[in-house]
Parts: C-alpha cells; structure tokens; sequence
C-alpha cells in the first residue's frame, strides 16, 4: 500500500514534473483527480519503441492507430535534460536521406513534421557542425507514432524521447483500447501520485 | 600445410606489418596496436583471473569521454580535457604507476555531446602524433612533450570538423603518417618530422571526414590505404596516393567502425544508424582495380555501430548491435557462426584479442570477459568487474602485462598476467 500523499506533497510534485515539460496540460489535470485513482501511462521499459534492445524493427504505431481519442491520447514528449542537442539528431531527420553539402539530411522524420528544432548556446562559426539545437515536440501536431521514439533509443540517441498518455485528452477507458492491442502490455495503470513522478526516475528495461 | 592462397594471405601481412614503425617489445603504439589490427603480441597472460579479479594497479580520473591510450616503452599517452580552462590536453604517463610525466596543452573549445575526448594518439620512439577535436594534427617530442609542429586540417585543406568532433586515429609509418582530411584531399601523407606533405589524394568526389581511421591493406598485390566514407570504401595507393578504387555505397550520419581488409581481396566496412555492413571485392586487372559487392547486410541483420571487428583464422570478431550489444564471430560471407546470446552482452563496448583470448568489456557495466579466441562457440573463461561504467566504449591496450582501459570518467591499469 504507498504512502499517503497530502495536497502540499501532491503540488510539490506537479512543480517538479512541471519543470521537465513531460507533462504539459495533463499535471493540473491530474490534480484535480481524486488521490487513490489510477490512470493509463506507456511503461518506457515495455514499449518496443523505447525498451533497450529491440533495434531496426519499425516503430510499433498501435498508440496512434488504437486509441479512441480522435488524435491519440498518447503523444512524444522530449526530456530535455536528457537531449544530447545534436546536429544531426536521428530522431529529427530520417537519417536514411540523402544529405547535403554539409553533410545534414535532406528529410525530416516525422511524418507530421511535429518536431521542431533552434539554435541554442554559443555558436561555433569555426565548427558549425557541432552547435546546439532545442527540439520541442508541438503536441498539437504529434499522434504518438513512436517513430521519433524509436530513433532516439540509445546508445546512439540518448533515449531523451519517449511516450506518454497527456492526462487531459485521455478518455480514462476502463478498458483501454491501446492497452488490449499493445503485444508488450507497456500501457499501464498507476497511481496519480506515481504518475507525477519524472519519468527519468523509471528504469529503461525490464 | 599452407595452400597458395595462404602463402598469398600470410604474404600480404606480411607486406602491411613492413609499412609500419617496429614497435618496441609489446608497445601498443596507436589506435588498434602497432599492426592495426586491435591483436597484442603479449604472451604468457592469464587464463584465469584470481576470485576479486585481476589486480589494479593504478587509476587516474579523466575527464568524461572515450579518448584511450598507446603504450611505448613503459609510458601511456591519452587525449584528456580541462573543463575549466578549456585546454585539450595530451598527458603522458608511467604504466608503471599511472603518474603525470607531462602534459600538453592547448586552448581548444569543446561543447559536451556524447562527452568530451575521443581518439588515441600514433606513438613512436621520437614523436606523438595526436589529432585533436577540431581537426588539428599535433607532433610533439615524445620526451618532453614539446610541439614539434602542428597543421590544421580545416586551415590547409578545407576540412570540415565532424558532428560529435574528430574520431579519427592518425596511421603511422616509420616515417610518415597517413591522415584523412576531406575538403581539398581525401587523404595525405605528410612527412612525421616536419608535417611536410609528400602526397595528397584527390578529392573529385568531395568526400567529407568520417570518424573512421585510415587502414593499411595489401589488396592485389599492391600496398594501399583504406578509408571508410559516409559514400562508401575505398583503397588508396600507398606509393603515391592515387586512388585505386572506390565503392559507391551510402552510409549514414556517421562512420565510426574502419574498413578492414580480411584477405587478399575483400574488404569490410560497418557501421552504425541503420547503415548495416557491406563486403566488397576488389580485383586487380594489370594496373586497374575494380570493387563489387560481396554481399550487403541490411540494418537489423549485422553491423558494428563504432567498433572494427578483429580478423583472426578465417572469421570474424565484433560486438553487433543486435539485442544490447552480442559479441559475434562473422564468417566471411557475413553469417553469424555464434554469439554471446543468453550469456552476455555488451552494448558497445571494445574489445581486443591477445595470447589466443579476447578481453571484451561490456559498455555498460564495466564488467570485462575472457573469450577464448578460436573457439567452436562462446566459450567465457573469466569475467571481473573491472570498472563501475558508464559508457565503456573507450579501446584497450596492452603491453608488458599490463592492460590500460577506461570508462567515462576513469582510466585504469589492470594486471593480465599476474
């Protein structure tokens, strides 16, 4: 049984998660839930898209195609204390594509073009190659492909990019649908209180 | 009973091992050892390591990064990095104690990604020949420490500094180094006493610096060098440097893994994002050379992301990418003989081979494995936790027993012969 959790404690914890962006609308969602509910959330160390280990298959798209929620519930967040910032981000470009003069590739992955990229720090006129870039998710945009997920695993991604169910557009099914057709049981319910933690605190694999 | 194709094998290596320096006893004197083929010389190691593992024998911090060490006579040169002051630094140190003997500096800023150092440097009696982060290739005394000289690759040949910075370990002969620059050249020879340049490739093509290092090779019957290319491999002159052949056949973002030579004829090159593995033959009709594919491993069925597989008795020796990392013996038609599956993995650590064992770091861990090399199957004959992780993707060397490897914050000496 956890321990009981008051509402100061409840607010702390919503700060904290605030300030890691993962959660966007849904922390304040979250609080007005009741203590003691659960809720849906994809277990990083589950989902083929983010578990360490399952390399070259295609993103598994079950978040986007099953949800009830028009545009899924589930969408890419991107923890930006865990972003390397690269140049060449493989969760950004399809590193497939052909590239250019200074060796970027040419195409985009995201086939909704909801990842978007600036220029962050100091910038190296000498070393452009290795200046910095903010990538933000439009959530808007996003419905949970998994592809950019699967790209940013390590160790060549940082695994910075995961999935997530937003609070305020899940439909809280009793049954969700994405939970009966998900082959790695990864959607999974929690504890509101164990839902506010900052995903980083969730080991990666099984 | 050696066949004719064995002579021919046994004289092509031959032929490369006369390209470069004599090394000195054991030294381990650059990236991959003194034959660049990441196998030690070293005998009379153990084959059994004591209940707490092999002994330590010194450990110094460094700062975070894959940069690891040449041993010659008795010292260990490495690539390090001051933080603070924003130096890249060359230190050389006793293998006997792991103490400071000098260090080199030089201002040099560096954004943190995928931490900082990487590369070793080509050591030999006289000089140290490091390439640094921005593409700067440095000679100094090998004594003192002292700069020789110095050229900048992106000064003099238009070199453009890779994403994630240089990966590139500098080749070396008794008398030259072998470098590749992209821009202006694919690659150079410049003389290792004056910097001087005795030949330069071409660049029609507009070949771009990868993080992979150039490769001796005898293919045909001739001495070239090889270079791994986001375009694909392809085999330079060592005379003259005049392209022989190049083989057409994308790779992506990064190279890091170098192409080998596993015979006479073919040549391998790996790598990573999604990139698989390719392996080309290359035939010699007079003075012409000609690549075609051998076969061609797509992602998900075998690549290396950032080591060079060690060629040894017919097979190949890597840790794949495939479920965190399995160490793989490869056939030459690119089949997967054994793995370490349901006994280990290694995520992308190093390895190396020595006195018929490879010694293979798991990249996560720390924990490091005794292999028996020749083996019908993965045969594990020791395992010790010899550092804590993370990231212990940095190569090993050895010499004199002594086994220099590190992780991301720690460098270490260890005793392998007892």
């Amino acid at each position: 049984m956890s321990e009981p959790v008051t509402r100061r404690d409840l607010l702390h914890q919503v700060v904290r998660g605030g300030v890691l962006a993962t959660f966007g609308g849904g922390a304040i969602f979250l609080v007005q839930k009741a203590h003691g509910q659960v809720v849906w959330q994809v277990d990083a160390s589950r989902c083929i898209n983010s578990r360490l280990g399952d390399t070259g298959a295609e993103a598994c798209k079950l978040c986007t195609t099953e949800c009830v929620v028009a545009l899924s519930a589930v969408r890419a967040v991107n923890e930006y204390s865990k972003c390397g910032r690269c140049n060449i981000c493989p969760a950004y470009f399809n590193i497939t594509s052909a590239v250019d003069a200074q060796g970027l590739p040419s195409e985009k992955l995201c086939p909704r073009d909801a990842i978007a990229r600036k220029p962050i720090g100091k910038a190296d006129p000498e070393d452009p190659a290795n200046n910095f870039y903010e990538y933000s998710i439009d959530e808007e945009k996003c419905d949970g492909c998994g592809k950019c997920v699967m790209k940013c695993k390590e160790p060549l991604g940082l695994g910075s990019i995961v999935l997530r169910v937003r609070y305020d557009k899940c439909e809280d099914c009793n049954r969700c649908a994405i939970s009966r057709a998900c082959p790695k049981d990864a959607l999974i319910q929690v504890p509101v209180e164990q839902a506010l933690r900052p995903p980083e605190l969730h080991p990666r694999t099984e | 009973m050696y066949t004719r194709r064995g002579w021919i094998i046994g004289a092509g290596a031959a032929g490369v091992a006369s390209l470069l320096p004599a090394a000195q006893g054991s030294d381990w004197t650059q990236f991959r050892g003194p034959d660049r083929n990441n196998i030690s010389k070293e005998t009379g190691l153990l084959r059994k390591w004591p209940a707490a593992g092999p002994k330590v024998l010194w450990s110094v911090p460094v700062t975070q990064g894959y940069a690891a060490a040449a041993i010659v006579g008795g010292r260990v040169y490495h690539h390090d990095y001051d933080e603070a002051k924003s130096e890249w630094c060359v230190n050389c140190r006793s293998l006997a104690d792991g103490k400071l003997i000098w260090q080199f500096r030089e201002a040099r800023e560096v954004r943190p990604n995928h931490a900082i150092t990487r590369t070793i440097p080509a050591v030999d009696s006289r000089f140290v020949c490091s390439l640094d982060p921005k593409a700067v290739l440095h000679c100094l005394d090998v004594k003192t420490g002292k700069q020789i000289w110095r050229k900048s690759l992106v000064t003099e040949y238009k070199a453009t500094i890779p994403s994630w910075y240089n990966g590139q370990c500098p080749l070396q002969e008794a008398d030259r180094l072998i470098i590749a620059t992209g821009g202006a050249a694919i690659m150079v020879a410049l003389d290792k006493a004056t910097g001087k340049e005795l030949w330069r490739t071409p660049n029609p093509g507009q070949y771009m610096l990868s993080h992979s290092s150039v490769m001796p090779a005898v293919l045909g019957g001739v001495r070239q060098y090889l270079y791994g290319t986001l375009k694909g491999p392809l085999g330079v002159s060592a005379k003259d440097g005049k392209l022989l052949w190049e083989f057409g056949r994308k790779f992506n973002v990064a190279v890091a893994p170098s192409p080998i030579a596993v015979d006479e004829e073919r040549v391998f090159m790996t790598a990573s994002y999604d990139a698989g593995s390719v392996m080309v033959r290359v035939r010699r009709t007079g003075e012409a050379f000609k690549a075609e594919a051998v076969f061609d491993l797509k992602n998900n069925e075998w690549n290396s992301e950032v080591h060079t597989p060690i060629v040894h008795k017919g097979h190949m020796f890597a840790v794949g990418k495939k479920k965190r990392g399995l160490f793989t013996c490869l056939s030459f038609d690119g089949k997967e003989v054994w793995t370490s599956e349901g006994k280990a993995s290694f995520g992308l650590g190093s390895f190396m081979m020595a006195d018929g064992m490879f010694f293979v770091l798991d990249g996560d861990t720390g924990k490091l494995r005794l292999i028996e090399a020749g083996a019908a199957r993965y045969n594990e004959l020791g395992s010790a936790q010899v550092l804590a992780g993370q990231e212990v993707w940095a190569p090993m060397a050895l010499s004199d027993g002594k086994l220099v490897l590190r992780d991301l914050t720690k460098m270490i000496c260890i005793d392998v012969r007892g």
